[in-house]
């Protein structure tokens, strides 16, 4: 069950306001996507009863009306739906979708280029899919793997519920559009709107046009969403002398932001008597685990705070023991009712149920003496560029799919690619700009003559980020 | 707001600003043209626009305003917008 199977209840509150600035009530978009199932009951293959049951569809999701009322289709007629990045739909992108379909082999795909969604059919081969199997989520955001996480219809409720209590959402709140459908933390913002009756006005422009401020003002905006390099460009462009009287609170999460960046948007907001929220998650976690509560903003711009309602944080030790004092540094591990079911690599993956609801977040921290959270490192090999998460062993293998052979660091918002062989930088440099659609600004591609190993041969990665001239 | 020293030919002021949006964009010099305009290519993204707004300040020792900032929409826009900070081409 999900804010989806309800939306009547909300009746004539606006629900949607689309980019040629059309409301569309929630009785409306009810309607609308009960429109939409008469029409993809009708199509000739899915007529008989194998159509009664689940199906795995993939969506091209956009900010855009068509991509909501599919994916609001697919929640309520109970579908395992898998949002997909729009852009991987264009020709150059070819070979990833391919793959995806490969893996999953899905029943059907919604395209949302048109103001109206189009189902098109595809495999009718039987797929077993469990009964809470409700979203699937990309991890990787550009590497290209087919990694999904499996999320459930309570991991979705539970996380909205969760959000709009901490952030203290009504039905008076106007969201727009700032991330992407397909992101955890995008469909974040529609799925707790959604939940309580809000209003969100979709949009398509960046912020760093005057599109996108114009509409902001024009519909009264409430709030902000964005990852680090949003804010940071926010600051750019002289967001102290913006007057945006209607926003109410701005969020941020998709990374960690520096301690000068926070206070400068808590004293500001404070200064306005608007509302800044630092927030923690992963698309693993649904979309949302933590948030720092505003008493502790100021005092404590470096923490991710306290845990969601309903959820709880562990420090585990090297031994997997747990570590009660306070400021002592392990892995963070989180519990709650929006940890994911489990990831899936292919579609026999899909009729898995729950696995143990304990999330492995992959971060080091500690906890302080009045309880607030602090991520010291992050264990894996992941790091983040523009708030999208790159898996760097993911990179090392897909560069050696191409035939060279390469050793990739990196930290947040900067790729290091190490090559023993001068004679492929350039390519390597040109792939990872077309391929990967890495901004070139954070690529640095360097000739290392000696790879630095530990004692027992392996590669020693700490080591050869400080070797590199464009990180040591 | 320093005067930018106008001693150069018009010419070559304009391949200067070219020259900046090139090494910004990452686009070769040749295809760089008035008409060019923001989200109207790939590779004029907002990342890359928050580059070429530092550059282009660095380049000229001038402080755009937000204003300038989110109207700077395209190659002719820019030499419109730096006008104002008397670059003249």
């Amino acid at each position: 069950m999900t804010f989806a199977d309800s939306l009547q209840r909300y009746s004539e509150n606006i629900a949607i306001i689309t980019e040629s600035g059309q409301e569309i009530s929630y009785a409306g978009l009810d309607e609308r996507i009960d429109d939409f199932a008469e029409s993809v009951a009708s199509t000739s293959t899915n007529q008989g009863s194998e159509f009664s049951s689940k199906q795995l569809i993939f969506l091209s999701a956009g900010n855009n009306l068509a991509s909501i009322i599919a994916y609001l289709y697919c929640l309520k007629k109970r579908h395992a739906v898998m949002l997909i990045n729009p852009d991987l739909f264009e020709d150059k992108s070819q070979a990833w979708l391919d793959q995806l379909m490969q893996c999953y082999r899905p029943n059907a795909l919604i395209k949302t280029d048109c103001s109206e969604p189009a189902y098109h059919s595809l495999s009718s081969d039987p797929l077993t899919l469990h009964d809470d199997l409700a979203l699937l989520l990309s991890t990787s955001g550009s590497t290209g793997s087919p990694k999904q996480v499996r999320l459930s219809y309570t991991n979705i409720q539970s996380n909205a519920d969760s959000i709009t209590l901490f952030l203290g959402l009504s039905q008076t709140e106007r969201a727009i559009t700032t991330l992407p459908l397909h992101y955890s933390y995008g469909l974040s913002v529609l799925n707790s709107h959604l939940s309580v009756g809000a209003s969100i006005v979709l949009n398509e422009h960046s912020i760093v046009t005057r599109d996108f401020w114009n509409l902001f003002k024009e519909q009264a905006v409430t709030s902000f969403s964005g990852v680090p390099f949003m804010y940071e460009t926010l600051r750019k462009i002289r967001f102290e002398g913006m007057d945006l009287p209607s926003l109410r609170y701005m969020t941020q999460a998709g990374g960690k932001l520096h301690s000068d960046a926070v206070r400068y948007f808590s004293d500001l907001l404070a200064s306005k008597g608007q509302r800044f929220y630092v927030m923690y998650g992963q698309t693993e976690a649904t979309a949302r685990m933590a948030y720092l509560p505003l008493k502790d903003l100021s005092k404590h711009p470096d923490s991710i705070g306290i845990a969601i309602s309903g959820g709880t944080f562990i420090i585990e030790n090297g031994d997997g023991e747990i570590i009660s004092e306070p400021d002592k540094v392990g892995e963070l591990i989180y519990q709650g009712p929006n940890v994911m079911l489990g990831y899936a690599l292919t579609r026999v993956d899909l009729k898995k149920g729950s696995e143990p609801s304990v999330l492995r977040t992959g971060d080091m921290a500690y906890k302080d003496k009045q309880g607030l959270f602090y991520i010291t490192g992050r264990q894996s090999r992941i790091i983040k560029l523009f708030g999208t998460r790159v898996d760097l062993d993911d990179v090392e293998k897909r560069l050696a799919e191409q035939g060279w052979q390469t050793f990739c660091i990196g930290s947040d918002n900067k790729l290091g690619v190490a090559c023993i062989d001068e004679s492929h930088l350039g390519l390597i440099t040109q792939f990872l700009r077309d391929y990967f659609q890495f901004h070139h600004t954070v690529i640095f591609v360097e000739y290392i003559s000696a790879l630095p190993r530990t004692s027992n041969g392996k590669i020693c990665y700490l080591d050869l980020k400080n070797k590199m001239a464009s990180f040591g | 707001m320093k005067k930018y020293v106008n001693e150069e030919s018009s010419m070559t002021k304009e391949v200067s600003l070219f020259s900046v949006f090139s090494t910004a964009l990452d686009i070769p010099l040749s295809e760089i043209n008035d008409q060019l305009a923001y989200n109207a290519i790939k590779k004029w993204d907002s990342i890359s626009h928050m580059g070429l707004i530092v550059a282009l300040e660095k380049h000229y020792n001038i402080m755009l305003d937000t204003d300038d900032i989110i109207d700077m929409s395209s190659v002719l826009k820019a030499k419109e917008i730096l006008a104002k900070y008397d670059v003249s081409f």
